[in-house]
């Protein structure tokens, strides 16, 4: 559970970087809106993740363990995060106003901590094809919840009289540090 | 055979992520032709009068997006419009071919000479921007805010009642509509 937590965090943490950084790291073009940025990049993520942790356990449980290759697994679902990455983006452009830009917006989804680690995880804990999918989806929305938590910390941030080495990035890694430390709580509240 | 088997599956999930990302790309270079025929139409006119030797504006950007036309083919932009093509196009600036038609030196709007008008309708169906009103043998007139002076309803009318004229606005309207002292 904290695992996956801090996975999740750590993901955040590398959006709101890429989301907040100054210039062409955006993930979505013309967007100066740090909280309309964080809404695009967490339901890239909410139709990603279970998707891609459906596939994966899939790929895990009936390709890879009966041919005995499962030493290959994190290069395979390197490959199916790829697959799946460029998919969304091209949904992501039908449906929404904000157009993602390239290539950031790919490299931001694909380079994500969420997609892998959670991928890893779902094919070594979840027993069956379902829990798998739940735990996508569950993974998802936390993530979706986190990164807008931290993006409107970030609004608020902007107004604050934050120290100027602290700026931007710094602050960000202490805010993440914080959350992090609090996650740390749940170690051992749910036996795995 | 284990080995073969595992470079099997990883070139098939490399080939298939490669389709994926080429999908991905051929979906953003066409919306990229997209945005550039939109910013060509932009510079172009608009008066729809096919003199660059396609039917309107839009099919004139669509050639100049994929290098088909030149950019010195629209004599209604004149050479303000030819230099705006060259500098968003990177091509170099060139004046207006005089084989397309020659640059008006004012801009022009069709009149229509009211007592001759037979209402025919020719020159409304030639009309590209619905700018002359009537009705089947009723007086036709044009409505020369709307006009773009392409001079395509001259050719059509079987009485030539239709001159081209220096675009007046008409200061009279507005002038009604001040405060009066």
């Amino acid at each position: 559970m904290s695992s996956l937590l801090l996975i999740i965090l750590s993901a955040v943490l590398l959006s709101m970087i890429a989301i907040t950084d100054e210039g062409r790291w955006r993930p979505f073009a013309n967007v100066t809106d740090v909280y309309q940025s964080a809404v695009g990049v967490a339901q890239a993520h909410a139709l990603a993740v279970p998707l891609i942790c459906a596939l994966t356990w899939l790929l895990s449980n009936a390709v890879l363990k009966p041919l005995e290759l499962s030493y290959l697994r994190t290069p395979a679902f390197v490959a199916v995060i790829l697959v799946i990455v460029p998919l969304v983006e091209v949904t992501a452009r039908r449906a929404r106003p904000i157009v993602p830009a390239n290539p950031a917006f790919t490299l931001l989804l694909s380079a994500n901590g969420a997609m892998l680690g959670v991928a890893l995880m779902s094919e070594a804990r979840a027993p069956s094809l379902w829990r798998a999918l739940w735990l996508g989806i569950g993974s998802a929305v936390l993530f979706s919840f986190l990164l807008l938590c931290a993006a409107t910390l970030y609004e608020r941030l902007r107004y604050a009289d934050v120290p100027k080495p602290f700026r931007h990035a710094p602050i960000l890694l202490i805010t993440a540090g914080l959350i992090a430390l609090a996650f740390m709580g749940f170690t051992g509240l749910i036996q795995e | 055979m284990s080995v073969w088997l595992a470079l099997l599956l990883m070139s098939a999930l490399a080939a298939l992520a490669a389709l994926a990302s080429s999908f991905a790309a051929s979906q953003s270079r066409a919306r990229a032709r997209d945005a550039l025929i939109g910013a060509i139409n932009d510079l172009l006119p608009q008066t729809q009068c096919g003199r660059c030797t396609y039917s309107g504006c839009l099919p004139y950007a669509t050639a100049l997006a994929e290098g088909t036309a030149d950019i010195n083919q629209c004599p209604p932009g004149g050479d303000t419009t030819a230099r705006s093509l060259a500098r968003l196009l990177n091509r170099e600036a060139k004046e207006v071919d005089a084989r397309f038609g020659a640059m008006p030196a004012t801009s022009m709007v069709a009149w229509i000479d009211e007592p001759a008008c037979i209402g025919c309708t020719k020159c409304i169906q030639a009309c590209p921007v619905d700018a002359i009103v009537g009705g089947a043998r009723f007086m036709h007139t044009v409505i020369a805010d709307q006009c773009t002076g392409c001079e395509l309803c001259i050719p059509p009318c079987p009485v030539d009642c239709i001159d081209m004229r220096p675009f007046a606005p008409r200061f009279e309207a507005a002038s009604s509509m001040r405060p009066q002292r």
